[in-house]
Parts: structure tokens; C-alpha cells; sequence
């Protein structure tokens, strides 16, 4: 009996990629960066349970949809996350494949997933595809505004940046 | 105070001889007698000396001996104390209250007896051991005072009015003491001058006992009749009411014997307990049951849940899966190169030949068995909700029969029995005994009230009479005093008029002044004046308290006066000889039995006669106390 988890699936790790982008246009993100949000969209109790917020933060965090959610399945986070790297990825890979996200950084030969820096381009999304994701924004309002607009405004690297806070990657060799 | 002849009228005081032993040898040895007798001699040849050792032996306290006196061992007079003939002996110490010893006889006597015959007695009185001023105050005839003033009252208070020393300041009757109190002297100015009523004294003592003793009854009383109720009731009020609630106890305990005779009881409790039990067993089954319910319900409702949006995420997942293979990939994902047109037979990117959408239909496969375990879920949820349902009227059943099984129960044990009825008559006999109880002690509390309430009307009774007996005799006291101070303000001033013209206010005085409770003496209101004026005030006093007690029988002055230096230092010769010869005159007018000792370092020349002067003119080189 095959049993689906969303989080293995790449097709779902394209919708959720792209509802990050929809949901903010001009949106650059290092491919770390969009792993990261991207395991927060998958696991929104892991933003309040274990990210390190500022009071401010962690009061709007708990307004969050399904931030209180049992049968997730998430014992170890930093575990989980690098088994997600492979589906995010392969997700991403399909979308620059298709021409709906862009890398800006070719000048460097072959750059590693983490090292790529993406963005959205102009191409339109297909109309049933572009359904899911504005429903599903709409309907996780809170989670996707906060995800895209808290977590990218904290620093991505070095002390207290938001590889740091989240605990999911090493940090501290980073060169700012 | 009786008379045993015309001349003599106790009490009498008369120093026989005076021996002053030191080193076992007499270094002063004299004989004295009655009326009047002078020491002579210059200054500082130890006159005061003398003095002093008569006031000691006689029982006198405080004497500060000076150097060669104090040197001296002991001290020994033979004195004639009313009819009787007494040797006393005191030894001679700084320290105070120093015993004396009594012989019963003659001085030549008691100095042959040794130890034996002698005895010694404490300066106060210890239990049953007597002090000497008690001794000596029986030979006196004095009558005995009782109590805290008793005790007060010594030799030794009497002598400081007897004893006009040179220490005491001027102006002051008593000799000065370490102890003085002027209840004391009061009490001794009032006992020698004779309008001190020992009577009245132990009246007002009775009086203050008895009130004392009235109050506390009083008090007993109240106590009692808050208890009993009233002053008048009777005991015999209760012993009827015990008698009826004694009989009521003998009924009640035959009743109850019977009662139990008989008793079978069948106990239905038995019964309606196992029910009980029963029910309150179902009832816990059922309760755990519905927690476990509810508890599964919300669990599964969470897992529920996450089923649905994996279900959720799926469906999305084939609509983009759907939506991202229409675009068609246009460039390779792993080198980036171009691809050409899709075929619709084989894959776009890898050119694997379609195999009849193999992964669509795993996808929705998966979609199939996630529909299905929400399905399962669902009605498994369902069924424990229908549980739920139906185990909630059950446990609201369940719980009303046992609360009326409770009732039962109760109800049950008020059911009386036979042995209930037993029960019951027990309880009332234990009630009636303890009523029984406290009516025995009412009754005796009812005696008792009885015999205090006799009590107290006795004691109203006797305090009436107290204080109609000491109003009377306080009157009759108060008379005798009045007319004593009268006779000796007059006598005194009398012998004023006979100074010699040096204080108008003495030639002018009617009347001199005195109280002993300011222990001071006045002239005319005044009390302060030239030191010879002064020592002729003074001496006229004591001279004139011992004058009158020559005239009058009801007074207590043993007869007997010590002046220590008739002048002072500064009087003019003259002056003291006059005043040297108003005590001779005094003493030479009267027959009646007494004793006058003065010192003097400038005596009169007609005074120097055989009769009066005791021991030879003592000088400087020839003192008093014949020290080698």
C-alpha cells in the first residue's frame, strides 16, 4: 500500500514554491532560503514551536493556520528537512524547466541548489494551476503573508540570521 | 499603771551602775540614783561617750563609737525596771540589731554567774523567740501592741525621745535614726504620752479583717446565686425534685431491661447494601467507558484532519501535475539545452515511452487508499459518537438509582427496633442522671449559701459595733491628747520664761508647740532659732515631757530623761546654769520616783554637790573611759 505525503511529492513542492512567488511578485530568494520557507509551509507549528522570534513575531505567529496541528508527523526537524532537499529541488528544477522561475546568478558555472538565486519570471501561470495556488493562499492567508513577509525580512545568514534561528543549517561559516 | 507606794508611779527607769569593760578589765565603773545625777567635765573628756553607752545598753541603736570606745567590749547596767532589779549586758559592735543579754538580779550577782542565768535575747522578735524590748516592756507593765506596729514599736524608738543626744539636729524631738518613719514616731509619741489606746489600735485592725472577709463573702454570694437563682432558696426545693426525677430514672431502667428482653431485630440493610455496590459498580464501568470514548473521538478527529489536507494536498498535486505537463518542458533541466517539440508517445524530457500513464494512475491509486482510511475513520468516529449517545442516559440512570438506593439506606437505620427502643431509653437515662447530678450539687451549693449568708449578717452586725467602739474611742483619744500637749506646751513654755532674757518670743510664748509626725517644735510659729536658743528649746521640751508625766498617771514616759550637754558651744555660762537649775528645781518639787541624767562641761557651782555629780570633774587628762 503506497501512502502519500505531500512532502515527498514534487509536484506539491512546485505548488508551494510557487505560492511563495505568487504571493509576493518581486520576490528573490536564495535556494536555501526557499528550502527554509518552504519547510514552513509544510510544517507551520515548527515557526512557533521552535523558531527563535522576536515577541513581536512569535504573538503574530500564533494567529497562524494549522499552527496547532498533532498528526503532522514531525519528530526531528533538521532530519526532515535535509530529506525534503531532493523533492524541493526536483520541484524548483521542473519550474525553471518550464520557464515560471529564472536563476540570476549564471555567471557562476554550476552553481549548488542552495548557491542559486531565484526569481519569478513574467509567464503566466496556467489557469488551473494558478486556481490552487490563489485558493490555497487565500485560504492559509496568515501562514503565506507571514512566511513572505516576516521570515524573508530576517537576514538569511550569519549570527541571528534566519539559518541561525531556524536550526535547520550551519551558519556560522557564513561570509558577510 | 499601778502605784506600789505614794512616791512611786510606773513606769520607772532607774540606771543603778554603768560598767564599761575592755579587755576584760572595767574601765568605767560608776553608780548612779535616782533624781537627778551630772556627769561633769571638760570638753572631749568622753561625757558623750557615756552617754551614748547608757542609750546603747539600754537598748539604743546607731551609736557611732568613736576610737576608744570602740575599743571596749561590753557594756553592762544594773537597772531597776519598775519593782524589779535587771542586769543587762550588750557587747559592744558597729554592726546593728545586736542582741542583749538579761540577768535577773543584781549586777554583783550576774558578773559571778558565768553563762548560767543569763539569757540572750535577739533585737526582734523571731516566731516564738522574744526580742528584749519585749522583756523589757513587761517589766515595764506596758501592754503588748499587736501586729506590724508592734514590732516597730523597740527600746530603741522609745529612747530617741528619752535620749536629747548633741548628733540629732536641732529643732527635732526624736534622736535621729536611719529607719525613721513617721507612722513609727507617732505611734511612739502617742504610746508614751498615754492616748495611745492598744484597744482602738486592735479595733481598727478587727475592723479592717472583717471588712476584708465581708467583702470576699459578698463576692462567694453573688457567685452562688448566679448559680441557684435567687438568695432565698431553699434546699429543700431541690431534694423534692430529686426525689421525682429518681423516681423517673427507676422507670425509665426498668423499661429499658424489659425492652431489650425482647428484641429480634431483623436488620433490612443487608439487601438494599449489595444493590448498592452493585449500581455504584455499573456506574464507574460506564463513566470510565465514556472518558475513553471521548478521549478516542478527539484523537481521531486530529488524525482525521491531517488525512483530509494529504487528501487535499493530492488533489492538488495531480492538477499541477496536469497543468505543468501542458507546458511541456522546453529546456533540459541538466544541461539546459533545448528540447524540441513534445510527442505525445513518449516522455518529452527522457523519451521513455508513455506506458499508459503508469504514475497517474499510482497517484491516483494513493488517492483511492487516502479516500478510503478517511472513509474507515469516519465511520469508526460515527460509531463511537452513536456509543456516546447512548452511555450518557445510561450513567444519568444509573447515578438516580443510586442516590435512591442512599436514601433507602438511611431510612433504613431510623427504622426503631426493639433494641431502638431500648437505645432510647438508655439515652433518656443518661440525661436524667446528669440532671440527677446537678441538682446534688445545687443542693449542696444551697447549703452552703445558707451558712455565708449567716455569716455575712454576723460580720454586718459586728462591724457596726466596731465602728461605733472605735468612733468612741478615737473621741476619747483625741481629749487625752488634746489636754497632754496642753500641759506639756505650757510646762515648757513655763520653763522658756525662766531662760534668760535673750528670745522675746520665749519670755512671750504661752504655749510651745510640738508634733511628733513632723517630728519639730515651735514657738509662736517658729521654729529656727540661735543655736543656744535652740538647745534650750529642745531641753526644755524633753524637760517638760518628763515634768508632767511626774503629775499624771495615765502616761507611759518611764520617768527617765538622758541629756547629752546641756549647752551647746557657744552659750554664755550663765544662761546654762539657769537652765541647770530649772532641772534641779523640777526635779527636787517632785516625789514621785524618777530619773534625770545630764552632762556638762560647765556646772553649775552650786550644783557641784555629792548627791549629784556621778564620778570625779573629767578632763582631758582624765577622761571618762580610764584607757591606759
Amino acid at each position: 500500500m503506497l501512502t502519500y505525503h505531500r512532502a515527498l511529492d514534487p509536484y506539491h513542492a512546485a505548488i508551494r514554491a510557487l505560492r511563495l512567488f505568487t504571493q509576493t511578485p518581486k520576490l528573490r530568494l536564495w535556494g536555501a532560503q526557499l528550502r527554509i520557507l518552504d519547510f514552513c509551509l509544510l510544517f507551520p507549528e515548527f515557526i512557533l514551536n521552535d523558531v527563535r522570534l522576536s515577541q513581536p513575531m512569535k504573538a503574530a505567529a500564533r494567529q497562524i493556520e494549522r499552527v496547532d496541528q498533532k498528526y503532522s508527523g514531525l519528530s526531528d526537524a533538521p532530519a526532515a528537512f535535509s530529506k525534503l532537499e531532493a523533492t524541493v529541488a526536483q520541484g524548483v528544477y521542473m519550474l525553471l524547466s518550464t520557464g515560471l522561475l529564472v536563476r540570476d546568478n549564471t555567471e557562476r558555472e554550476t552553481p549548488s541548489f542552495d548557491e542559486q538565486l531565484l526569481l519569478r519570471t513574467d509567464s503566466d501561470l496556467p489557469a488551473r494551476l494558478s486556481e490552487i495556488v490563489m485558493s490555497r493562499n487565500k485560504s492559509e492567508q496568515r501562514l503565506i503573508s507571514f512566511v513572505t513577509g516576516e521570515l524573508v525580512s530576517i537576514p538569511f545568514m550569519g549570527r541571528d540570521g534566519l539559518k541561525h534561528r531556524t536550526g535547520l543549517m550551519e551558519f556560522r561559516y557564513d561570509a558577510i | 499603771m499601778t502605784q506600789s507606794s505614794d512616791d512611786e508611779c510606773y513606769p520607772i527607769i532607774v540606771l543603778q551602775r554603768l560598767i564599761v569593760f575592755r579587755r576584760g578589765k572595767a574601765v568605767y565603773d560608776q553608780l548612779f540614783h535616782a533624781g537627778l545625777n551630772i556627769i561633769r567635765g571638760q570638753n572631749s573628756s568622753g561625757k558623750s561617750t557615756i552617754a551614748d553607752f547608757i542609750f546603747y545598753v539600754l537598748g539604743g541603736e546607731g551609736v557611732a563609737w568613736k576610737e576608744e570606745a570602740a575599743t571596749c567590749e561590753a557594756v553592762v547596767a544594773e537597772v531597776r525596771v519598775n519593782g524589779t532589779i535587771l542586769t543587762l549586758k550588750r557587747m559592744v559592735r558597729p554592726e546593728m540589731q545586736r542582741p542583749m543579754s538579761i540577768f535577773w538580779g543584781a549586777v554583783s550577782d550576774a558578773l559571778g554567774s558565768s553563762d548560767s542565768g543569763w539569757q540572750t535575747f535577739p533585737y526582734a522578735s523571731k516566731g516564738s523567740v522574744e526580742s528584749f524590748s519585749s522583756v523589757l516592756f513587761t517589766a515595764l507593765g506596758f501592754p503588748k501592741v499587736r501586729g506590724e506596729l508592734g514590732s516597730s514599736l523597740t527600746m530603741h524608738q522609745i529612747l530617741r525621745l528619752l535620749y536629747a543626744d548633741q548628733v540629732s539636729q536641732m529643732g527635732k524631738l526624736f534622736r535621729q535614726d536611719q529607719f525613721d518613719k513617721r507612722l513609727i514616731r507617732e505611734a511612739v509619741g502617742a504610746f508614751l504620752l498615754g492616748y495611745f489606746d492598744a484597744r482602738l489600735y486592735e479595733a481598727q485592725n478587727d475592723l479592717a479583717g472583717r471588712e476584708d472577709e465581708l467583702k470576699s463573702i459578698r463576692g462567694e454570694l453573688r457567685q452562688m446565686i448566679d448559680v441557684i437563682g435567687s438568695e432565698d432558696v431553699l434546699p429543700t426545693f431541690f431534694a423534692e425534685k430529686l426525689a421525682s426525677l429518681t423516681d423517673e430514672h427507676q422507670r425509665l431502667y426498668r423499661e429499658a431491661k424489659e425492652a431489650r428482653a425482647d428484641s429480634s431485630g431483623v436488620n433490612p440493610q443487608p439487601g438494599i447494601r449489595k444493590q448498592y455496590a452493585a449500581v455504584s459498580e455499573q456506574l464507574l464501568e460506564a463513566e470510565r467507558r465514556l472518558e475513553e470514548l471521548e478521549f478516542q473521538i478527539a484523537d481521531s478527529n486530529s488524525y482525521l484532519e491531517s488525512l483530509r489536507q494529504q487528501l487535499e494536498a493530492l488533489d492538488d498535486s495531480i492538477a499541477a501535475r496536469e497543468a505543468l505537463g501542458m507546458i511541456s518542458f522546453r529546456s533540459c533541466p541538466s544541461c539546459g539545452e533545448q528540447l524540441g517539440p513534445p510527442e505525445s508517445v513518449v516522455c518529452n524530457l527522457c523519451k521513455t515511452p508513455h506506458r499508459g500513464a503508469t504514475s497517474e494512475a499510482a497517484f491516483k491509486r494513493m488517492r483511492q487508499e487516502l479516500a478510503l482510511q478517511i472513509r474507515e475513520s469516519s465511520l469508526l468516529q460515527e460509531s463511537r459518537a452513536t456509543e456516546v449517545d447512548e452511555i450518557k442516559p445510561t450513567i444519568r440512570a444509573l447515578r438516580s438509582q443510586r442516590r435512591r438506593l442512599d436514601l433507602e439506606l438511611k431510612d433504613a437505620a431510623e427504622v426503631p427496633t426493639e433494641k431502638a427502643v431500648a437505645q432510647e431509653r438508655y439515652r433518656k437515662i443518661g440525661y436524667i442522671e446528669r440532671e440527677i447530678e446537678d441538682l446534688q450539687k445545687k443542693e449542696k451549693l444551697a447549703a452552703a449559701l445558707a451558712k455565708l449568708r449567716d455569716r455575712r449578717d454576723q460580720l454586718q452586725l459586728e462591724i457596726a459595733q466596731l465602728t461605733d467602739e472605735i468612733s468612741d474611742r478615737t473621741r476619747a483619744s483625741e481629749r487625752v491628747r488634746g489636754e497632754i500637749k496642753t500641759m506639756v506646751g505650757v510646762q515648757c513654755a513655763d520653763f522658756l520664761h525662766n531662760d534668760l532674757d535673750r528670745e522675746v518670743v520665749f519670755s512671750e510664748a504661752r504655749f510651745v508647740d510640738f508634733n511628733f509626725s513632723t517630728d519639730s517644735m515651735s514657738v509662736k510659729e517658729i521654729s529656727m532659732f540661735s543655736a543656744s536658743s535652740n538647745v534650750i528649746l529642745k531641753n526644755s521640751f524633753h524637760l517638760a515631757l518628763l515634768a508632767v508625766s511626774l503629775l499624771r498617771e495615765d502616761m507611759r514616759v518611764p520617768k527617765f530623761l538622758l541629756l547629752d550637754n546641756i549647752e551647746d558651744k557657744g552659750m554664755e555660762e550663765i544662761r546654762s546654769r539657769r537652765f541647770q537649775r530649772q532641772i534641779e528645781t523640777a526635779s527636787r518639787s517632785s516625789k514621785v520616783v524618777h530619773q534625770i541624767i545630764f552632762t556638762t562641761s560647765m556646772i553649775d557651782p552650786e550644783l557641784e554637790r555629792p548627791e549629784y555629780v556621778i564620778g570625779p570633774a573629767y578632763s582631758r587628762a582624765n577622761k571618762t573611759l580610764a584607757i591606759p
